[in-house]
């Protein structure tokens, strides 16, 4: 099992420093206690439901999602997670997962033993508090979710998640020029968005006719930014993009 | 799993699905259908600018089979009591 060299958390980087400025020393610090690099298959289970994992993990290549399962077997989709984010930090503090989290792509992911990060946030405050920055803009991006899910048309829900994404992605370089992958079925975005995979079909159709996108899966290029966002309405402004001293 | 494709009709459009989804047998499509339906049926009512949604469930052997959802308002007939 190969170990995570400082290369491997350039995605952690780039997002943090997008909202502040972090030092080579913290880089370092937070690089010494990064341990494998690990390689999971599309659709695996990372951290399933009522486990307790030892270890947190870091995307730095791929997709990964959050989702509850209901009683009749149905799926919720409750976050997508791209490179950079630190998908079950959680964990470090909850302990015990109240939902799974599973690669939606082939992922490659680097794991953070709690022990690890227990000795990062006592030896350094400002790490601590960008790691806390890290959980509160997740919960930001849960309360957009709310909204969209609760308010939105199923056209907006649609636009407004290409919007994000394609933000998302920006910072992390994982997106260019209006274009970026997204490997998801329309079973997966029915799941995320709340709507049935025929509807989702249908509402991409819309996007499509109205010219704001295009979508080869697993490719999607947004033709016209300033419309698509007229239509999701959205403001970029609860993924926190300023750089200020935290 | 056979797949199945759904064209949806709606305010003179048609979303012709060329991506299916698999199901069981025909029963299960009709289900996903309905789903589809009860789905867009709550924006087309709310938005009153639609009053009919198909759905063609196309397929190789079966079918195709045709759900349709109708809305109509219907106004008092005028009185002629002039």
């Amino acid at each position: 099992m190969a170990l995570a060299s400082l290369t491997h958390l350039q995605p952690l980087f780039k997002r943090l420093q997008v909202r502040d400025h972090i030092s080579s020393d913290e880089m370092n610090a937070l690089a010494s206690k990064a341990s494998a690099i690990v390689d999971v298959p599309a659709n695996t289970d990372m951290a399933p439901e009522g486990s307790r994992p030892g270890f947190s993990t870091l995307v730095v290549e791929g997709f990964a999602i959050r989702y509850n399962l209901l009683g009749d077997g149905r799926r919720q989709i409750t976050a997508i997670h791209v490179p950079g984010d630190f998908i079950d930090l959680p964990s470090f503090l909850l302990k015990t997962m109240d939902h799974s989290v599973a690669a939606l792509s082939d992922c490659r992911v680097v794991a953070f033993q709690h022990q690890g990060l227990l000795d990062i946030t006592a030896q350094w405050p400002h790490l601590a508090r960008l790691l806390w920055l890290l959980t509160l803009m997740e919960a930001g991006i849960h309360r957009q979710w709310l909204v969209t899910m609760g308010r939105f048309s199923a056209l907006q829900r649609m636009a407004h998640l290409v919007c994000e994404l394609y933000v998302r992605l920006e910072t992390v370089g994982k997106a260019h020029n209006g274009r970026f992958n997204l490997p998801m079925t329309h079973v997966g975005l029915a799941d995320t968005l709340g709507l049935s995979p025929v509807h989702v079909n249908r509402v991409l159709g819309e996007l499509r006719s109205m010219r704001l996108i295009r979508w080869d899966t697993p490719e999607v290029e947004i033709l016209d930014w300033t419309g698509l966002r007229r239509v999701a309405e959205f403001d970029d402004s609860y993924l926190n993009l300023h750089n200020e001293p935290r | 799993m056979p797949r199945y494709y759904f064209d949806v009709f709606s305010d003179n459009t048609l979303t012709r699905d060329e991506i299916g989804l698999d199901l069981r047998d025909m029963n299960a499509a009709v289900a996903e259908a309905r789903l589809a339906l009860a789905d867009m049926s709550r924006e087309a009512i709310a938005s009153a600018k639609l009053d009919e949604l198909r759905i063609l469930i196309r397929d190789g052997d079966d079918g195709p089979v045709l759900l349709t959802v109708t809305i109509s308002t219907e106004w008092p007939a005028k009185s002629d009591g002039t």
